[in-house]
């Protein structure tokens, strides 16, 4: 609760602060990268975790006005969006504002989706077909954590839920293991909210080799407590079915996996709030976001 | 026996002596580099303002750890930023030369870093914070694995795999091999067909009316299922229509595709020019002459894609290494390669020459043209002469058998044997299982696939093979390349351990009657791991085999025998736990000490790494390791002051002493599935059981292709070892000549002897020989062997073959056999010659050998590299 408020009293500072500098200085206008948090059409606003821009803020929460005539069609909470911030006159507003599409040309990245793309068209089916959507309930699934306990998705109904994916012999720094250590981070971000409001659950796409020691030395590198953080695993087939509601995709390459990267987040209700594709937002970003599903009613 | 004259004695010393002061120099350079490890904490975060404040408090005289835990974004935040004792060099290049300097206490200014800014700190010694949780991961965002440039996916294994697995299969189909050929076939030609239909712009629901990225995407899979199938035409067809739509509508997509187009015509211009059938001289590098294939152009569309990708990102390594190797295809390599990209041959030169090999393949009959496979040269029919026995990793390609015809000829006997329905196969190991005098044979599949049957097939002693796998209780499929016979409980039969990739490795106990067990679990052997080798010997001579399990992408395994076949892990204690990411491994002493040393391999897929090493860089990957047994349960890591701390990509490796000084050299078969990979196998001389030095440019064994079996044999009877390899990659695109590079031969002496069991298996593997020798002038020395066929992918013969350097007097020889606890000594035996010896027998006996010329009368009577190599040579 005290970073929501945190949060939101930043969001008035900076209001005040960008006011007292336009006043004295001309006209501003930056480019402004962030993850939504919340849209409103009505008021033609937009709530959004925004990275640092350099040398004019650093990254926050903030609400911004937009002077489009439409806000962007399926304009969907995680989405990530840029736009172009005026600030003039003690006034400021979000201007073209669109949705960037996670578009990877690393290696990785690109050989998954390339290998999705050949996945289908074997298949005879249409990209993306058996994924959720924003709002849709998320459907039960049952998986042994690193104690060797039985967890299901059900039994967090009235908690957030937090939920991604990694393999623990990933070599590659910028894929599981920072998927991993954003949950980390956001632990002890929220730890007060822990297991009351938010649960946080990965899942591995190599049960073969992640088994629950594995796991529990996994989950020891993020001093995951276990009461909250499950690490989960199960067979292929039951892993394979969880993957497919979030768009994550995974293909045995030689001794590695070549996947996708999705973090997901689950409201209270057990519906579907945000899928989160690539690696390239930050912890923070992540935690605003679970933080914003946390505060709906 | 020779006897030198004493001219050649002198100009022989001052090589020796030259040789030395080159090795001893090298080692003071290593030794002096070797590294010290620091304990480290670190603080990484977002932004450089962010670094600065936290820079600031620190300054100010804030405690580290708590400023770590409160701000921190790296994995080891809850641990106060506590990274543990660290060797600097394992370190992100930034972050170890922010190091540099720096003392006990101190801390680094902010260091702009791959994760975010970070700030470090040494730690004086006795401030050791505890840490939990050993998991790699907790160290990669700063460790120098996370910087390793990999390789791209150039020859559709990726794709044509997920073909695979996808299509339909009838029940038991990983236990019928023609069945998985049919896989195979069917899935690639559906998958092919899929892709083009989604392609076509007919199709409402294809891909061709998606997103640019998607059609690009579309366009890479079928390139590369048409590459894994080696119509390069086809493929490089659907890479350019690719790159058309990247430079219209996705710039961002284009350096990827100009780096694969520049691999993809490469391939296309060595298979035009039909390098992969009849290699030749025009695959080893260096290149020994300027040579230009007959047809350029595909190199050159090769070196202009190269060139535009360079343009880009000037930095990357393994690119300009491809640009160097286009212009030696055209015969201009090193003249015409642009300043900036060159990578001079002296990069590449030998310190040391042992005299050139020459591939005597095609002469000799081998007429091999396969993928990566196993090899085993060893004598199958009992008529003292070594035949040749390969495998494919093809799933419809079948073993070959070359007959030694013993006049420097083989024949394939392939159909005779009974080996044409045994297809597919990563590896092959033989043993004589049942006792019987005739050596078996044991195929390994399913690796870095899915799993597969073996194959057990019995030696009938008349030529011919029978599979019992099924009857001999071993067909229960396992996804594997590597197997190791052992009598783990020294009754007379052999054993055998499987690793396994896809779940728990295997032990199998010898009933002796032709039946095995699986004792696995029982034994405390059933680890999960992904198991690239498993290697045997009594590391603690207590007259118990143990073994090492070499695992890709987690630590390695030393499982002591306790003497009741049970095991318990050692490899902490004994301190081999690593490479975290290794492929083969193989006891062998190097030293000649008595105690069996390790040698454990690392495996990146990453070109560039190589070209670091070649370079002089530090390697952001972990290097191979040479462990040395202290005799006392433990191992010391020194691989740094032996000169092997370097990175190769090695697959297929063995070891065995190509110049008879009696010290055991290496050869590493290099590469990876991807067409990106062309990289020089690699010769290791071992100097003395002081120094590996790379003899790989003057021996002209480094052929660029893929390297798998690898074995060491006198195949000729002329008293050197040869080098055997099946080169071949993972796809029927890459598939690639045999190669019989024949030794050109020394002045040293040797002896061969063949061990036959009584009590102890018959095949006498983990047998003990020990042989004092005397060199004319110099005290007495020893040389240790034990029996076996050497490294862990490919298979050299059990017969035993011993360098004993020059002017060799053996003082005394030793065998020592594992089941009777029995000793044997025999004095005053005379070198060069070929001997048997049975356990309990009071004497050895003679074998009649006949040497032989390789290629018999296919090969012209000039004088041949071979021999004017021996002239010139350091011996």
């Amino acid at each position: 609760m005290e970073n929501w408020i945190r949060s939101a009293s930043l969001i008035a500072s900076l209001a005040v602060w960008l006011f007292v500098a336009s006043a004295f200085g001309a006209p501003q206008k930056h480019e402004v990268t962030g993850i939504l948090l919340a849209s409103d059409p009505g008021q033609h606003t937009i709530t959004v975790s925004c990275k640092e821009i350099p040398g004019y803020m650093d990254a926050m929460v903030m609400s911004f006005r937009v002077k489009d005539a439409k806000l962007p069609d399926g304009l969907q909470p995680g989405a990530n969006l840029a736009f172009t911030l005026f600030v003039d006159q003690g006034t400021s507003f979000a201007e073209g504002v669109h949705v960037v599409p996670f578009e990877s040309f690393e290696l990785d990245p690109t050989e998954a989706h390339r290998l999705k793309l050949l996945e289908n068209a074997a298949h005879a089916r249409p990209p993306s077909d058996s994924a959720l959507r924003v709002g849709a309930p998320v459907p039960d699934f049952r998986l042994s954590d690193q104690k060797r306990q039985m967890v299901s998705l059900s039994q967090f109904h009235g908690k957030v839920v937090a939920l991604t994916f990694v393999y623990t012999r990933c070599p590659l720094p910028d894929y599981c293991t920072r998927l991993a250590n954003n949950f980390a981070i956001l632990q002890r971000r929220l730890k007060s909210r822990m297991g009351r409001d938010l649960i946080l659950l990965t899942i591995v796409i190599d049960p073969v080799h992640d088994q629950p020691d594995a796991l529990g030395t996994y989950a020891n590198t993020w001093k995951a407590d276990a009461r909250y953080w499950h690490f989960l695993t199960g067979q292929v087939a039951e892993i394979q079915q969880v993957c497919r509601h979030f768009d994550m995709a995974f293909y045995p390459d030689e001794a590695v996996f070549v996947h996708s990267f999705h973090t997901v987040v689950i409201d209270r209700k057990q519906h579907l709030a945000a899928n989160l594709e690539g690696n390239s937002f930050t912890a923070q970003q992540l935690g605003d976001l679970v933080q914003s599903v946390m505060g709906r009613q | 026996m020779y006897l030198p004259s004493p001219r050649t004695m002198f100009r022989a010393s001052i090589c020796v002596l030259l040789l030395q002061v080159v090795a001893t120099a090298a080692l003071a350079q290593a030794r002096e580099a070797a590294p010290a490890p620091v304990n480290l904490q670190i603080i990484v975060v977002e932004s450089s303002v962010q670094a600065n404040r936290v820079l600031q408090r620190l300054k100010n005289g804030e405690d580290f750890g708590a400023v770590a835990k409160e701000v921190s974004i790296d994995p080891t935040a809850s641990d106060a930023g506590y990274m543990g004792r660290i060797d600097p060099s394992t370190l992100r290049e930034e972050l170890r030369n922010a190091l540099k300097g720096l003392s006990s206490g101190q801390i680094t200014d902010v260091i702009p870093t791959h994760s975010g800014y970070a700030i470090l700190k040494i730690l004086p010694t006795s401030e050791t914070p505890p840490v939990q949780g050993t998991s790699p991961a907790r160290l990669l965002p700063s460790s120098a694995t996370g910087a390793i440039r990999y390789a791209p996916n150039v020859g559709g294994k990726g794709e044509a795999d997920l073909a695979f697995r996808d299509f339909a299969k009838p029940d038991g189909w990983n236990k019928n091999l023609r069945a998985m050929c049919d896989i195979r076939q069917k899935s690639l030609a559906a998958v092919i067909d899929s892709v083009q239909k989604s392609l076509d712009p007919e199709n409402p629901d294809g891909v061709a009316h998606g997103r640019p990225l998607d059609i690009i995407q579309m366009h890479y899979a079928l390139a590369n299922l048409y590459a894994y199938e080696g119509e390069m035409e086809k493929s490089i067809e659907h890479w350019e229509a690719a790159y058309q739509i990247a430079s219209a509508q996705l710039p961002g997509a284009m350096p990827e595709l100009e780096e694969v187009l520049g691999i993809a015509y490469l391939h296309k211009s060595e298979m035009e020019n039909d390098v992969y059938r009849h290699p030749g001289n025009q695959c080893i590098f260096p290149p020994v002459a300027n040579r230009s294939y007959a047809k350029p152009a595909d190199s050159q569309k090769a070196i202009e894609y190269l060139m535009k990708y360079l343009q880009r990102k000037p930095d990357a390594l393994d690119v300009r290494w491809l640009l160097n190797l286009a212009y030696m295809t055209l015969g201009k390599y090193p003249a015409a390669v642009p300043s900036q990209y060159l990578m001079a041959p002296s990069v590449f030169e030998s310190t040391e020459d042992v005299g050139r090999f020459v591939d005597v393949a095609p002469e000799a009959g081998i007429n091999l043209y396969s993928m990566s496979g196993g090899l085993v040269v060893d004598d199958f029919e009992g008529n003292g002469l070594f035949d040749i026995m390969t495998s494919d990793y093809g799933e419809c390609a079948p073993m070959h058998f070359f007959h030694n015809n013993g006049d420097g000829t083989f024949s394939d006997r392939t159909a005779q044997a009974g080996l044409g329905d045994q297809l597919g196969g990563l590896n092959l190991i033989q043993a004589d299982y049942n006792n019987d005098g005739c050596l078996d044979v044991l195929v390994l599949r399913g690796a870095w696939e899915f799993p597969q049957r073996m194959s057990l097939l019995r030696n009938n002693c008349n030529g011919t093979f029978t599979d019992v796998t099924a009857t001999s209780g071993l067909d229960e499929p396992i996804q594997t390349q590597t197997a190791v016979w052992a009598d783990i409980d020294n009754d007379g039969y052999l054993d055998l351990f499987v690793g396994n990739e896809n779940g728990p490795s295997h032990l199998f106990h010898n009933r002796g009657d032709g039946t095995f067990e699986d004792i696995s679990h029982a034994a405390g052997i059933d680890r999960v791991g992904y198991t690239k080798a498993v290697a045997a010997a009594d590391y603690d001579n207590d007259g118990y085999v143990d073994f090492y399990v070499s695992n890709l992408n987690g630590d390695n395994v030393l499982f002591h025998n306790n003497r009741n076949k049970t095991f318990t892990d050692m490899a902490l204690q004994a301190g081999v736990q690593k490479p975290w990411q290794s492929f083969g491994a193989w006891f062998f002493d190097y030293n000649n000490d008595g105690w069996p040393d390790l040698l454990v391999t690392s495996y990146y897929v990453s070109v560039d790494e190589s070209i670091r090493s070649y370079l002089g860089l530090p390697p952001n990957a972990e290097t191979m390791k040479l462990y040395q047994n202290q005799g006392d349960g433990t191992f010391r890591d020194v691989t740094s002051s032996v000169g092997l701390d370097r990175v190769f990509m090695p697959m297929g490796a063995n070891f065995g002493d190509i110049d008879n000084d009696g010290f055991l050299d290496m050869y590493l078969g290099t590469g990876n599935p991807s067409y990106a990979s062309l990289l020089p196998n690699v010769l290791l001389h071992n100097k003395d059981g002081e120094f590996f030095t790379d003899i790989t440019a003057s021996s002209g064994t480094g052929e660029l292709h893929k390297g798998h079996g690898v074995a060491f044999a006198d195949i000729d009877n002329d008293g050197d070892e040869d080098l055997l390899e099946e080169v071949g990659g993972a796809v029927p695109g890459d598939s690639h000549a045999f190669r019989l590079f024949e030794n050109p031969g020394n002045k040293n002496d040797w002896i061969s002897l063949h061990l036959v069991g009584v009590k102890t298996n018959r095949a006498a593997i983990g047998a003990r020989i020990k042989v004092t020798v005397q060199n004319a002038g110099e005290a007495p020395r020893t040389i240790f062997r034990t029996v076996g066929s050497g490294g862990t992918f490919g298979a050299s013969p059990l017969t035993q073959h011993i360098g004993m350097g020059h002017s060799a007097h053996i003082v005394n020889l030793e065998i020592t056999w594992p089941a009777s606890h029995s000793h044997q000594t025999f004095a005053n035996v005379v070198p060069d010659q070929f001997l048997e010896i049975k356990e309990f027998a009071k004497d050895y006996s003679r074998l009649e050998r006949h040497a032989f010329r390789l290629g018999g009368q296919n090969r012209a009577r000039k004088p041949s590299t071979a021999i004017s190599s021996r002239l010139t040579g350091n011996r």
